[in-house]
């Protein structure tokens, strides 16, 4: 039974889904930003992160990144106070297709190494324990 | 320290167990001032039960305690993806890949009922086969998208222009994130507003026929009544396009014929059991239920007002211009 469970697999790639990853952003195009925050837009349907990154002749290019949904993000604890201009930041993720400076942020890393969007197994959230 | 204060505790200690005994075995589910089943509150229907059974689970209806705990942490890993991350980018992997479990907000566990799929008939726990029209109909509007992803935002699923999300229903059905409801009723009515995207269904409850079938409405046309304790909700009348109403959780596919039945029953303080029937004979070659739970919630349900900043249609529609461009650069 154990193996039996182990091998299911429920990660099946929607071709529908909200905001569809492959419609915005480009699979070839991975990104790892390091720069600093000028503003944390706190919207719906999601929230966006704008840094500004200076590459190595120091010319500097400000970039959008895009977060999860901002009642999932304060539900997980996530506030204003938690992302501040001025803060380091290092991003991961994917370009957007238009070739613009959008991506998505899949993992936000502050300067001390802790990560703002880490996948946390359980939120704490009310809710988040049902009764059986 | 005298007889008969060990006689009063013990008196107290005796009642008191019989109080919560009788709490846990006579509990009755509250209600209105005006007499009806008190559903009021905010709850969830967040879960990690997937809503067909895999393959992996054939004849398999529910699961042991011990099974359902190895499930759930199995999902838990699968969800956080960062647990899983090797730091290979690409797009082979993207759907594993693209977010980390931080954007998602499924709950920690299954439904009470240990049951291995959201869907409970047919016992197989599968959405039953189409018929051949409905295949036709699946297959030709998956055809149109793949040849106009994105022509315009009308192309695009009714999720991302921020019409309907499959959270709202009817069938209500759990998302990837913001599973939130909150229920309100007055004399007559019951109301439900789904977090995603704040979408309000006022049901009447006073036997009132249906809209004209010529008006269509995108949550159709809800008509309520009450047998015993369980609300029972009657919808018929929508309007239908070429885009599952289904979400991530089940790519398929209804028509103007839909007519959905969901019964809502409290069976505990903070429990209301959810079945919906999904009858489409145009489409189904036979109806369909599935049953979830309706966890209560502390806190509100928040604001989601889905056109606010709703970038993600830009970028899909820039990226969309930007390829074509690419394309007939490369075509001279």
């Amino acid at each position: 039974m154990r193996n039996i469970i182990l091998t299911v697999s429920l990660l099946a790639a929607p071709m529908w889904a909200h905001h569809a990853f492959t419609a915005e952003f480009d699979g070839n195009k991975p990104v790892k930003l390091r720069g600093t925050v000028t503003k944390m837009e706190w919207i719906n349907p999601h929230a966006w992160i704008h840094i500004d990154v200076k590459d190595a002749d120091g010319k500097v290019t400000n970039w959008m990144v895009e977060c999860g949904s901002p009642n999932t993000l304060l539900r997980r604890g996530v506030t204003k106070a938690s992302v501040t201009a001025g803060m380091e930041v290092l991003v991961d993720g994917y370009q957007s297709k238009d070739g613009s400076n959008k991506a998505n942020g899949r993992d936000v890393t502050f300067a001390d190494g802790k990560k703002l969007f880490l996948g946390s197994s359980n939120t704490g959230a009310p809710g988040d324990t049902p009764e059986k | 320290m005298s007889y008969r204060f060990f006689a009063i505790v013990g008196a107290l200690t005796l009642a008191a167990a019989a109080a919560s005994a009788q709490t846990a075995k006579t509990w009755t589910a509250p209600r209105t001032a005006d007499g009806q089943p008190d559903l009021q509150g905010t709850w969830t229907n967040g879960t990690l039960t997937p809503l067909q059974r895999p393959p992996e689970l054939a004849g398999k209806e529910f699961f042991t305690e011990q099974e359902e705990a190895a499930f759930e942490q199995k999902r838990l890993q699968q969800n956080d993806v960062e647990s899983a991350d090797d730091g290979k980018r690409g797009p082979a992997d993207l759907a594993r890949r693209a977010y980390n479990g931080a954007w998602f907000d499924r709950g920690s566990h299954g439904v009470n009922t240990r049951r291995t799929s959201l869907v409970v008939e047919p016992s197989d726990g599968r959405v039953p086969p189409m018929t051949p029209e409905g295949k036709k109909k699946f297959d030709d509007a998956h055809a149109n998208f793949a040849a106009h992803p994105a022509d315009g935002p009308e192309n695009r699923p009714l999720s991302e222009r921020c019409i309907l999300f499959p959270n709202a229903g009817p069938p209500m059905l759990p998302e990837p994130y913001n599973n939130n409801y909150q229920i309100v009723q007055s004399p007559g009515f019951v109301t439900i507003m789904a977090e995603m995207v704040h979408d309000v269904r006022v049901v009447p409850l006073d036997g009132r026929p249906h809209l004209p079938a010529d008006i269509r409405q995108w949550k159709g046309d809800s008509r309520g009544h009450w047998e015993g304790a369980t609300l029972v909700i009657d919808t018929t009348n929508f309007a239908s396009n070429d885009k599952s109403r289904f979400g991530v959780a089940y790519d398929g596919f209804t028509d103007q014929n839909l007519h959905v039945t969901e019964r809502f029953t409290r069976t505990g303080p903070a429990t209301i059991i959810y079945r919906a029937t999904v009858d489409d004979p145009t489409i189904y070659t036979k109806p369909w239920t599935i049953e979830t739970t309706l966890s209560k919630r502390a806190e509100p349900i928040y604001e989601y007002a889905c056109h606010e900043g709703n970038y993600g249609m830009f970028g899909i529609l820039s990226g969309e211009r930007a390829q074509e461009k690419t394309a007939a650069a490369k075509a001279k």
